[in-house]
Formats: C-alpha cells, sequence, structure tokens
C-alpha cells in the first residue's frame, strides 16, 4: 500500500515496484486487533533488503504474534525521495501504507556502516526527531540490531536500544517489556531502564562515556542500574528456533531471489580478518531434517524453484552430503534446484558438484584472500596454495575455464612482495590450466578482484591501524602492474569507502556529530559509487575538527580501552590478543574442530563447544 | 495433454509490475497452485507460459490472457481457485478456455486513457486532435523516429468528466505485427507543453475484424 498522493509519479521513478507493495505473503493485520505497531527498516534499496535472511525471520517471528503487527520498510531511491519530498509524502511502511510516525518501534538492521546516513535520511523522511532525547513518550522506539550493534556508538545518539546478538528471542522480550510499560503507564525513560535489565539488550543513554586527554576513551560508565558489560544473546538450539514458513515474495527482482534456508549459525574457522567469524560464536548446526522441513515449506508458501543453503560458510556443514542427498528425495520431483553460496577451497570436490546443479559450467569464485602463504598464516585462512591447485585442477579437468579469485591487500605486515603475490598466484592458476591436459578447448580467465581491509571490532585486527589511502593506492598500482598476462583480469574497490568504513566500525559517539553533518549535508547511499561523495565527508571531519585517521588508522596499544568494550559477544579481548600477536608472528590457529582455543565461547554453553570440550561445565 | 487459456485482471497495484516481472510472478503462482503444468524439457526446465501482447508498465487491464499446457485436465472452478489462491491480490483470474484463436490473430486494442492534472483536459485534447497532424517521436528497436499518430486516434471518442479530468476511448493497432502506445498521445500533449497525468485501462484486446480476441 502507498499514499494515492504518490500515483502520478510512481511510473516517472525507476522500479516502481519498489514502492507499491501488495506482494504475496506480506501480512496485512487488521488494526482493530493491533496493539503493537513495528516498522522494520532496511537502510538500503528495495531490492537490497528484500534479500536479506535476517529481516525475513524476524518479520515472520513478530507478526507470529498476536497484536503485533510488523511492515517493512526501505529507503527510497533519490529520484524517489525527491519525488516524496516535493509531494509532502512521508516515508511509510508496504504494508499499511501508514507513515512511520504511526509505528511503535522503529527497527534498524545494521548490516554495514555506509548504511548509516541513510538510517538518519529515513528517520527525517519518516517525521521522527533524529536524537533518541528529542523523542518523547512511549511511542517510536528507535531500535537497532545486527552485526554493526557490536559497535554501535556512532550511532548512540540516535537509537533508543540495540540489542546485541541473535534477534529471535530478545526483541519479542523488549516488545512484551513495551507492552506492560504501556499498560502500566510508565515514561520512556522508566521503558529504557526497565529495557536494560533483559540480556542482549543496550540502551547508550544509560552509560556515561569519558575521554582521555588523548582522545581515548577513559571509561564508560552505566547508570541507573544498567549493567557493566551487555551480553549478547544467542539461539543455542536451531532447530527449535523460529524459521519462517514463508517469505514475503516481491514482483521485481531483487539480488537474492530465491528461498533462503540456514543451515547453521556461527564459523568455526577463526580466520583473523573476519568480524562475522567471531561475532557469531559458536559454531552450530541445524539438523538435517529440520532443513528438509523448513526447505519444503518455503518452496510450498513462495513458489520459488530454487533454494539456496545460507550461512557463513555453507560448505563447512559436516553432513553436507547427506542433507543434499535428502533434499533431492523432493527437489527433483518438484523440479527445484539447490544452491551453495560460497564454497571453499580445501573443500571443493567433484562429488559436491554433481549433487549442487547450481554450480554451472560458467564459472567457479573461490576466496584465498591473501597470496602467499605467510599472507594467509598471518590472517589464519588456513589455505595452502598445493589445495588451491588441487582445486582448479579438479575444476579445469572438469570443463571449467574461468576462475574468480577474491583477495583482500591492506593486511596487517603486508608487504609489497605479498600483493606482488597476489598476480603471482593467479599466474600459477593459469600455468595450471595449461598444464592440465584434460582442460576446456578455451582460454582460460583468471579475474582478481581486491577489496581493502577493514579492521573491525571482535577481531584480532582490532588493535591494527588500516593502511592510510596512499599506501593502498600504491599497492592497488604494483598490483595492477604485476600482471601483464591477458588472461588474468584485475580489479579492486575504492580505498575511500574502505576508509569511511573503517572510521565508523571502530568509531565513538563523537562521530554522531560527523554523521549528523553529513545528512544534513546531503549524504546517503554511501555504499552506491552513484553517491558517494568523499570529498564532501573530509570536508566535513575538517569542519568539525574530527581526525578520521584517529579512527581508521591509527594503532592502538593492547591497553587502550575500546568505545565497545563493555559489549561482550563472549570472545574474551585476552584471546583477542594472544591471536594477535600469533597473527604478527606468522603462526596460524586451529580450528574448533581442530582443537581449542579457548576463545571465550563456551560460556554459551552450546554448538562446537559443548562437542569439543569434554570438560566444560554445562 | 491440453493447452489452456486462463483470463486474468492485472489491475490496481500490479499495473507497476513489468511484463517480465509478471511472467516470473504467474510461474511461482503456478507452482505454488500445484497444477499439473508441462515444464519445457532440457537443463533447466521452465513451465511453458504464453501471454498475448505485453501490458505496458502502468496500464491496468481488465482481460489478459496466459497459454499453458496441462499434463491432465482440471475442472475449470477448481483451476480458478487454486490459481488465485496463489496470486497477489491484484491479479486475478476469472475463466479458462480453450485458446480458440492464436495470439497472431491480435490486430488491435482497446484503450480506455483517463487524463487529469491539467485544467480543461477535455479542450486540450479536442485542440490536438483537430489537428491535421500529430508529430511524435516513436522509439523503435531502430532508434526514435517521427511518426504521425493522428490518423489512429481519427475515431477516438472524447468524454468530459469533469473540468479537471477527461476520458478518451481509442482503438489502436496492436499485436505481432506492430503497434500503437496511446502513451505517444501523452508523449504529444507534452510536446505542446501540458503535464497530464494519464492512466491507461486496456480493455480488451481485438481481431483483424475489431472480434474480442479469444
Amino acid at each position: 500500500m502507498y499514499d494515492k498522493r504518490l500515483e502520478p509519479v510512481l511510473l516517472d521513478v525507476q522500479k516502481p515496484g519498489r514502492y507499491v507493495g501488495g506482494e504475496l505473503n506480506s501480512v496485512i493485520k487488521n488494526k482493530d486487533e493491533v496493539d503493537v505497531r513495528f516498522a522494520f527498516c532496511f537502510p538500503d534499496t528495495y531490492e537490497i533488503g528484500m534479500s536479506h535472511l535476517g529481516m525475513k525471520i524476524l518479520y515472520g517471528a513478530f507478526n507470529e504474534q498476536p497484536g503485533v503487527w510488523c511492515e517493512r520498510v526501505f529507503a527510497p531511491w533519490i529520484d524517489m525521495e525527491e519525488q516524496m519530498r516535493r509531494l509532502d509524502v512521508p516515508l511509510y511502511a508496504l504494508e499499511s501504507g501508514d507513515p512511520l510516525d504511526c509505528f511503535d518501534f522503529i527497527g534498524f538492521t545494521l548490516q554495514y556502516e555506509l548504511s548509516y546516513t541513510n538510517i538518519l535520511n529515513m528517520l527525517e523522511l519518516g517525521g521522527i526527531p533524529l536524537k533518541s532525547s528529542e523523542r518523547t513518550g512511549l511511542r517510536h522506539i528507535v531500535i537497532g540490531g545486527g552485526p554493526c550493534a557490536c559497535n554501535p556508538e556512532p550511532l548512540a545518539e540516535f537509537f533508543d536500544l540495540f540489542c546485541l546478538g541473535d534477534g529471535e528471542e530478545v526483541d519479542l522480550e523488549v516488545i512484551e517489556l513495551w507492552r506492560q510499560c504501556r499498560d502500566e503507564g510508565c515514561s520512556r525513560q522508566e521503558f529504557l531502564r526497565r529495557a536494560a535489565k533483559i540480556p542482549g539488550v543496550y540502551v547508550p543513554s544509560l552509560y556515561t562515556v569519558t575521554y582521555h586527554e588523548d582522545g581515548t576513551v577513559k571509561a564508560c560508565t552505566p547508570q541507573d542500574g544498567a549493567p557493566e558489560r551487555v551480553h549478547k544473546r544467542a539461539v543455542m538450539d536451531l532447530d527449535s528456533m523460529y524459521f519462517p514458513k514463508s517469505f514475503v515474495v516481491p514482483y521485481i527482482e531483487t539480488v537474492h531471489d530465491r528461498a533462503v534456508c540456514e543451515v547453521l549459525r556461527g564459523c568455526h574457522r577463526g580466520c583473523r580478518f573476519c568480524q562475522a567469524g567471531f561475532l557469531y560464536r559458536p559454531f552450530r548446526e541445524k539438523s538435517i531434517e529440520t532443513i528438509s522441513a523448513q526447505c519444503k515449506a518455503l518452496i510450498e508458501s513462495t513458489g520459488y524453484d530454487e533454494i539456496s543453503l545460507s550461512s557463513l560458510s555453507t560448505s563447512d556443514y559436516r553432513r553436507l552430503f547427506e542433507l543434499i542427498d535428502t533434499l533431492h528425495t523432493w527437489t527433483e520431483d518438484e523440479k527445484v534446484s539447490v544452491s551453495l553460496p560460497s564454497l571453499r577451497v580445501d573443500n571443493f570436490s567433484m562429488e559436491l558438484v554433481e549433487r549442487v546443479q547450481s554450480i554451472r559450467k560458467t564459472s567457479l569464485t573461490f576466496a584465498p584472500e591473501a597470496g602467499t602463504q605467510r599472507m594467509r598464516d598471518v590472517i589464519n585462512k588456513n589455505v595452502t596454495e598445493e589445495e588451491l591447485l588441487r582445486t582448479v585442477n579438479l575444476a579445469f579437468s572438469n570443463g571449467w575455464s574461468k576462475v574468480k579469485l577474491y583477495f583482500m591487500i591492506g593486511l596487517p605486515t603486508e608487504t609489497m612482495d605479498d600483493v606482488r603475490g597476489i598476480a603471482a598466484l593467479g599466474q600459477t592458476v593459469v600455468d595450471a590450466y595449461y598444464n592440465n591436459p584434460d582442460h576446456p578447448r578455451m582460454a582460460p580467465s583468471v579475474s582478481i578482484s581486491a577489496a581493502a581491509f577493514v579492521p573491525k571490532p571482535f577481531t584480532p585486527f582490532q588493535w591494527f591501524g588500516q593502511d592510510n589511502m596512499e599506501t593502498l593506492h600504491e599497492k592497488q598500482r604494483t598490483l595492477k602492474g604485476s600482471s601483464t598476462n591477458r588472461k588474468i583480469s584485475i580489479s579492486y574497490h575504492g580505498a575511500e569507502t574502505s576508509f569511511l568504513e573503517a572510521v565508523f566500525a571502530r568509531g565513538d559517539r563523537r562521530l554522531s556529530a560527523v554523521l549528523l553533518e553529513a545528512h544534513r549535508r546531503g549524504l546517503k547511499f554511501d555504499g552506491w559509487d552513484a553517491c558517494f561523495r568523499f570529498d564532501e565527508w573530509m570536508r566535513i571531519f575538517e569542519d568539525l575538527g574530527i581526525s578520521p585517521d584517529f579512527y581508521a588508522t591509527r594503532h592502538r596499544d593492547f591497553d587502550e580501552v575500546f568505545p565497545w568494550d563493555h559489549l561482550d559477544y563472549g570472545i574474551r579481548k585476552e584471546f583477542l590478543m594472544e591471536e594477535c600477536r600469533r597473527a604478527y608472528r606468522a603462526e596460524t590457529t586451529p580450528n574448533c574442530m581442530e582443537k581449542c582455543s579457548n576463545c571465550g565461547a563456551a560460556c554459551m554453553k552450546g554448538g562446537v563447544c559443548v562437542e569439543k570440550r569434554s570438560d566444560l561445565v554445562l | 495433454m491440453k493447452n489452456v487459456r486462463i483470463w486474468f485482471s492485472k489491475t490496481g497495484a500490479a499495473c507497476y509490475i513489468s511484463h517480465l516481472d509478471l511472467t516470473r510472478c504467474m510461474s511461482r503462482a503456478l507452482r505454488r497452485a500445484g497444477l499439473p503444468v508441462w515444464y519445457t524439457e532440457g537443463f533447466s526446465p521452465r513451465i511453458l507460459m504464453g501471454f498475448a501482447v505485453p501490458l505496458s508498465l502502468g496500464f491496468e487491464s481488465p482481460r489478459e490472457s496466459m497459454d499453458i499446457r496441462l499434463l491432465e485436465e482440471v475442472p475449470a472452478e477448481e483451476l480458478l481457485k487454486k490459481l488465485n489462491d496463489a496470486l497477489p491480490p491484484d491479479i486475478h483470474a476469472f475463466d479458462v478456455t480453450d485458446p480458440v484463436q492464436s495470439v497472431n490473430n491480435i490486430a488491435f486494442a482497446d484503450y480506455r486513457m483517463m487524463f487529469s492534472g491539467m485544467k480543461n483536459p477535455a479542450e486540450i485534447l479536442r485542440g490536438l486532435l483537430a489537428q491535421e497532424k500529430i508529430e511524435v517521436m516513436k522509439h523503435s528497436k531502430k532508434g526514435p523516429k517521427p511518426v504521425d499518430i493522428r490518423p489512429f486516434f481519427a475515431k477516438a471518442s472524447l468524454e468530459e468528466t469533469d473540468a479537471e479530468s477527461c476520458e478518451l476511448r481509442c482503438v489502436l493497432p496492436a499485436g505481432n505485427n506492430g503497434g500503437i502506445n496511446p502513451m505517444l498521445l501523452a508523449e504529444a500533449l507534452k510536446n505542446a507543453g501540458y503535464t497530464p497525468r494519464v492512466h491507461v485501462e486496456r480493455r480488451a484486446l481485438l481481431d483483424a475484424n475489431h472480434e474480442l480476441f479469444r
């Protein structure tokens, strides 16, 4: 549903299907029977947001509650925003067409730092006061969750509360408390004070941050009975955890337009650059029976002909072949194809390829992440060149001629030799192709894509100062210049966006002012090349007298207090320090399946931790 | 196996679904409905579906058709019920028949155009249609070329609903042998400096004898 005033302009904007709602399985409730209205906002376009599994899960979980109506809100693309502002139509939810202003909860999923300006823009378009301190009464509770909630400090001024970790349970507890508070006639403050007592809930306004003279954090002190440390929530039994039986099926094509089933949560690999690998510990798997039943329900309710088995690393599902065979007992008859989102170099096999039809003979993608063994040891990406060569040879013997390889540049301890090693590895793959007598009768193609590394909180590299932009540009040039082979194509992503991402990833509350000013100057959709205006960002930092380098490129000492130190994801800081030291010595750490390294996640008493640690007292 | 023609309406918000999106939407609805549809053979089997003349983005229609092939006969009532249960609210199947004519027989389409958002649209349209020639740029695969649309609108009937809106009924060429998009008239208005809001309904597809396509 949409505001009828928009009708005259819908044909003047790109993809009007984004803005009209009415999709199959979207939930429409009778307002008379609804006492909590939740606007689930995705701070990016419809096509991106509708591809996001977390939103589908929470949308289903909330709407299953009697009296709760959860609706979807996406950021309008710039052409539509212009029309909405011109016609004075506020941002609305797609189910009811009601403006944001009508909602009790306004929830944002925090998936990437470069969406922060969109959050402010969406609040403003919806007529919601931007700052938490400017909102009164019990309505318009602005709530956030998702990976960036692990350091939400740059957003602290704008949000009322954040939910850390898995949202399936804690969000419902917050909604229930809110109902109670409303019935008891509590103030907003009282609601927030009581919410802070729910495990996993972080109410930033209840914490005072003080700073040292050098700008680093001195302390973050709780008030009003808020906990010293907020522990993330994690659901241990994935089989009994809520999973939707149906998805809203978009009319227009989205990025991932298929049924998706989560097969496991967490990752046991321990790659040191990967924030998700630490945030979502421990590694937990769903049973084959549950996955198959959930896939079947989704296929029946959506009519999709493709199902994707999703997770941080699906090929690490321990009974993967058995799972796929079980799915095939009914998917083949129903003409449903099963796909895997990513493959690992070290467990790729023909057996797997034969079982998954969607791996087409066009191109295979792998992520060695770094070009030399030393560098891969530093980041604990336990993949060897031999494994990569074995895998590509297997692929070449079986009809593939195109390989995509993903790398990072700007990793800790990286030298120009490591950068050149990326191109050299590409050359090794090309050589392997020609040395393989069974290769297809066509020219090989190796695409190398290099992203600039962004150090993130809760990783062993959280102390690391990101390479400055001159260094990154030099590394990009070196990489580009180190191969003249036309069978190898080299591309890289902008160092500027990575720099800004690094600023906000490890930012503190003083960056709220920067976000506010960026919003005031019309910055939005920073993740989109068409909208990203780096020079304007730099001007804002300069005008406000805030140094972006302090956040992005500064090396931290081990004794520094971080803005996110009061948030607890179950990972001990000492463990991360030890991992950091090992990284600088290029020493690898075994993964959770091989040996427990005592990261701290065992405190959640579930998943792989319980299986691998007989000494764990439950 | 039996070929059937399903008749459906596409109204309201569904007018913002492009033809390509409609085909995906229908394919999913047929799957959800669990109807015994025939799939194409080959590496990636798809449901065989045939549509008559694609409906432009933004147009509503009370009568569209889709041809499918059924592996076994399904009573019309059951088929419509199952399909409608699986379709989004603004797409509604209302009849199922044998495909009487080939889609190649389609020669014309009957349109209802609602003009609003400007003063005295009826008068302005009358003035425009009274001209000897109405030249607009028609965009085709070979690029834009000027075309005189005046002859196509010669028999159009105009009805004034109020001072700020009016309705135009016209029958324009349509189908595989080339068609005329009614929005070309809106284009002509724009060229003359007006910015009307135009809403189009395609009432029906017709054969060369102006009989209803069946």
